[in-house]
């Protein structure tokens, strides 16, 4: 005579069975628990079958013991289903900040050459959550946009980014790319001279750009909140997005964000003889605060304004980040700020004080070291003379030949960009 | 000459004790300079000639001509006869941009040419073998072509005067007479010469064949249009390592032919590496030479722990035996660099004699070395990417012989 309860499990079997890779097939994309139920499973699985084999062996006397366990577990698979369930009502309700993948797709279409308009299906990250969400809404940011006479086309474009997690100084690179582009963490860390492993996803409670992840954009940046983070961007995104690159620069550069231009599918080799190209961006020492800016002056930015909604036409502006653009040639990138020079070693000011602080140096050196009138008699002058000279000729020299050169390029670089009026 | 080719043939079945060519140079003991002399045909840089230079420039010679750095030469006579007479010459030399990093032996020919532009007061030609590096060397295009520019700014931080320099890497500047005397010199040399002077062998590429040409062709001045036309009788003077002798062996051999000057040659010795004198330094190992971004700390470590001593072991032995100072590499970087002459017999006869320690002779050489390598790195400092750009301008240069 067979148990009841075994008949009863053997029914459930298959309901249950099903419920729960339906509740992790739900819970896939954060693919944790799924995991944990399948070795479950299968133990449930191998205890029905002892029990059957205890019955088959044992008789009924057994039965009670398989029974205890099979409640235990059709309790506990119940019990995480209604947790699962539970779960899943809860994560669609409370608006959380979910940690962002990169390479993902909603419905992004890689335009042609030359197309701008880039069709978007619908989803649940359209910017105007991005909007809603950032602290500066919608209209304000267009007028800011407009202040600026920045180009730019208005369409609502999904774009996935990912915010990294610098070393452990918290610093936070916030890079774009397109979809297809894959960025190697592991070599964007090493570029960045953070090492091989200095480079992690950021987590999400670390992230204060106030939008939902999944519709990070630079834009989010002008939060405040958004302060330290930098800004790394594929060039070939903006190369495609409506919006030029330099006008994304005429925008960012007001609110102290200078974004450096990296090409995520090179891998160059950094060792000795090649140091990090992007060390450039990892600012050694505390993060630095940037000023509030100011006004950003229009003279900066030309005046068309094209609003429309297919138009790339922007002309270029002669903006200083335009450096930061990579080339072709090479995949190195240049600082966005631009380095001071120490002082123009053309100058003559600068010339003539190296030189006299040089040789008084050496005079007064030479005086304490005791060369007096008794050594030398007459000869001191004579003797002064030539140890000046010694030690000064090929310091002096190289300062002159740098001089001269520096004179030379000016002059030469001056004479190349002349161009003869025509009368 | 196709005679040097035969007697190259000849030594080359002859047991390679020590293998000298420009891509590699490597010796089982120490390298026998008068040994290559001879092999290759060169005359060694006798006392006459330093004198007679220091006589025609009114200048004390060069601290490398001095202690015998710069020791062979071909028809350097010639160049100083025709000086004497009102005839110019000009300079030639180069680097194959392979690495970022120069050494100081790299920076050996520079020097020495700077030396000589500013006492000859004669124009100088730089080539950069970019294209060299990318048929030998396994890097792309971009890279070398980076690297040649790199390479410039460490060049111009030697010091050579921008209004009697012209620098040009190959990948730019290949084209036009440049091209045509390229092609002169191809057509001149057969490919068993070549076989024989270089050692190509069957699967070597067609790109290394056809390179030697560019490194010969700048010994010719009506390759540089821009610069010297009308100036078709000017001669060459070519500083180099010895173990480029090879290319402009075939160079001399060619010339004639061409109805052009052979170009003259003055050759140095190979900077011994930090570790011993088995060899020339190599960029691969970091520890075999003194870097020019190497800062003060780096040159110390590097020379207290790495530079082969010839010193003995313990300081009893040492006082009572003094020093070797044959192998002894400190000395001989002294020998390189230090301008002093008296104060090297000193340290060299301390030294020899027992009474100075090694540890003495490193701190001297650091001293020397660090003051070295930071006067470099003040110039490289102040090299712009527009100074760059002006030196490496196909431009007239109207001022080169004043």
């Amino acid at each position: 005579m067979t148990c009841p309860l075994m008949k009863w499990g053997r029914a459930w079997d298959p309901i249950l069975t099903c419920s729960f890779y339906i509740v992790s097939g739900l819970r896939s994309q954060q693919g944790a628990l799924h995991g944990c139920f399948l070795p479950m499973e299968m133990y449930r699985k191998k205890l029905f079958a002892f029990g059957l084999t205890c019955k088959r062996h044992l008789g009924h006397d057994y039965c009670v013991v398989t029974k205890k366990l099979k409640l235990l577990f059709m309790g506990f698979h119940v019990g995480s289903l209604i947790f699962h369930i539970i779960m899943i009502v809860a994560k669609n309700n409370i608006p959380r900040k979910r940690k962002a993948r990169s390479n993902t797709r909603h419905g992004f279409n890689d335009p042609a050459l030359g197309v701008t308009n880039l069709e978007i299906l619908p989803s649940a990250n359209t910017s105007s959550i991005l909007y809603k969400v950032m602290g500066v809404t919608k209209g304000k940011l267009l007028e800011r946009l407009k202040e600026l006479q920045v180009n730019f086309s208005l369409y609502k474009h999904p774009v996935i980014l990912t915010v990294e997690e610098g070393d452990r100084k918290q610093r936070f690179y916030l890079v774009s790319a397109l979809k297809n582009t894959k960025v190697n963490i592991k070599v964007l860390s090493q570029r960045l001279s953070l090492g091989k492993g200095g480079l992690r996803m950021a987590p999400s409670e670390a992230l204060s750009v106030q939008v939902p992840l999944g519709c990070v954009t630079p834009f989010a940046v002008v939060n405040e909140s958004a302060r330290y983070v930098y800004i790394i961007i594929s060039p070939i995104l903006y190369m495609l997005a409506a919006i030029n690159s330099n006008d994304l620069d005429t925008f960012l550069k007001p609110i102290g964000r200078d974004p450096s231009y990296v090409d995520f599918e090179a891998s160059p080799l950094v060792g000795k003889d090649y140091p990090p190209d992007l060390a450039a961006l990892v600012p050694s020492g505390s993060i630095n605060l940037p000023d509030q800016p100011a006004k950003q002056p229009s003279s900066q930015v030309p005046t068309d304004t094209n609003h429309g909604s297919g138009d790339n036409e922007s002309k270029m502006i002669s903006v200083k980040a335009v450096k930061s653009y990579v080339n072709g040639k090479n995949t190195t990138v240049k600082p966005v700020k631009k380095a001071q020079s120490s002082g123009n070693f053309a100058d003559v000011e600068l010339f003539v004080e190296e030189t006299l602080h040089k040789t008084s140096r050496l005079l007064i050196a030479q005086i304490k070291e005791n060369t007096t009138i008794k050594q030398h008699g007459e000869n001191l002058g004579a003797v002064m003379g030539d140890n000046l000279r010694k030690g000064l000729i090929s310091d002096l020299a190289n300062l002159a030949s740098t001089f001269k050169n520096t004179a030379y390029a000016e002059g030469f670089h001056t004479g190349s960009h002349y161009q003869p009026r025509c009368l | 000459m196709a005679a040097s080719t035969e007697v190259e043939k000849k030594n080359l079945k002859e047991e390679p004790e020590q293998v000298v060519n420009p891509w590699e140079v490597s010796s089982k003991g120490k390298i026998d300079y008068d040994k290559l002399i001879d092999r290759f045909g060169c005359q060694k840089l006798d006392d006459t000639l330093i004198s007679r230079l220091e006589r025609l420039t009114s200048r004390a010679p060069h601290v490398f001509l001095r202690r015998g750095v710069f020791f062979a030469h071909r028809d350097f006579a010639d160049i100083l006869d025709a000086y004497e007479r009102g005839d110019k010459f000009y300079l030639y030399t180069g680097r194959g941009p392979s690495s970022e990093a120069l050494h100081l032996g790299h920076l050996i020919p520079f020097m020495f040419t700077k030396y000589l532009q500013d006492v000859f007061k004669v124009p100088l030609v730089i080539q950069l073998t970019d294209d060299e590096k990318f048929f030998w060397k396994n890097l792309t295009v971009e890279e070398c072509r980076r690297l040649a520019r790199e390479n410039a700014k460490d060049i111009i931080a030697c010091g050579f005067d921008i209004s009697k320099t012209f620098i040009f890497s190959d990948f730019n500047y290949v084209g036009g007479s440049f091209y045509k005397n390229m092609c002169e010199v191809a057509t001149r040399v057969t490919y068993n010469q070549a076989v024989g002077i270089f050692g190509f062998a069957g699967e070597d590429h067609i790109g290394k064949v056809s390179f030697p040409p560019v490194q010969a062709v700048p010994s010719f001045p009506s390759s540089f249009p821009h610069l010297f036309s009308g100036k078709e009788n000017l001669r060459c003077l070519i500083p180099c390592a010895i173990d480029q002798d090879p290319y402009f062996r075939m160079t001399r051999d060619v010339a004639p032919r061409m109805g052009f000057n052979k170009p003259a040659l003055i050759e140095s010795l190979f900077f011994p590496a930090l570790q011993g004198e088995t060899g020339k330094m190599s960029a691969s190992d970091p520890n075999s030479a003194i870097y020019v971004t190497d800062s003060a700390k780096d040159i110390k470590n590097k020379v207290n722990k790495h530079a082969f001593s010839g010193g003995q072991d313990s300081v009893e032995k040492h006082r009572q035996l003094g020093a070797n100072l044959e192998v002894d590499i400190p000395i001989k970087y002294l020998t390189f660099f230090l301008e002093d002459d008296a104060e090297l017999e000193h340290i060299k006869k301390e030294y020899g004699e027992g009474r100075m320690l090694t540890g003495e002779v490193k701190q001297r050489l650091i001293q020397v070395l660090t003051e070295l390598v930071e006067r470099h790195r003040r110039a490289r400092a102040s090299v712009t990417e527009e100074m760059v750009d002006a030196f490496m301008a196909v431009r007239p240069l109207p001022h080169m012989f004043d």
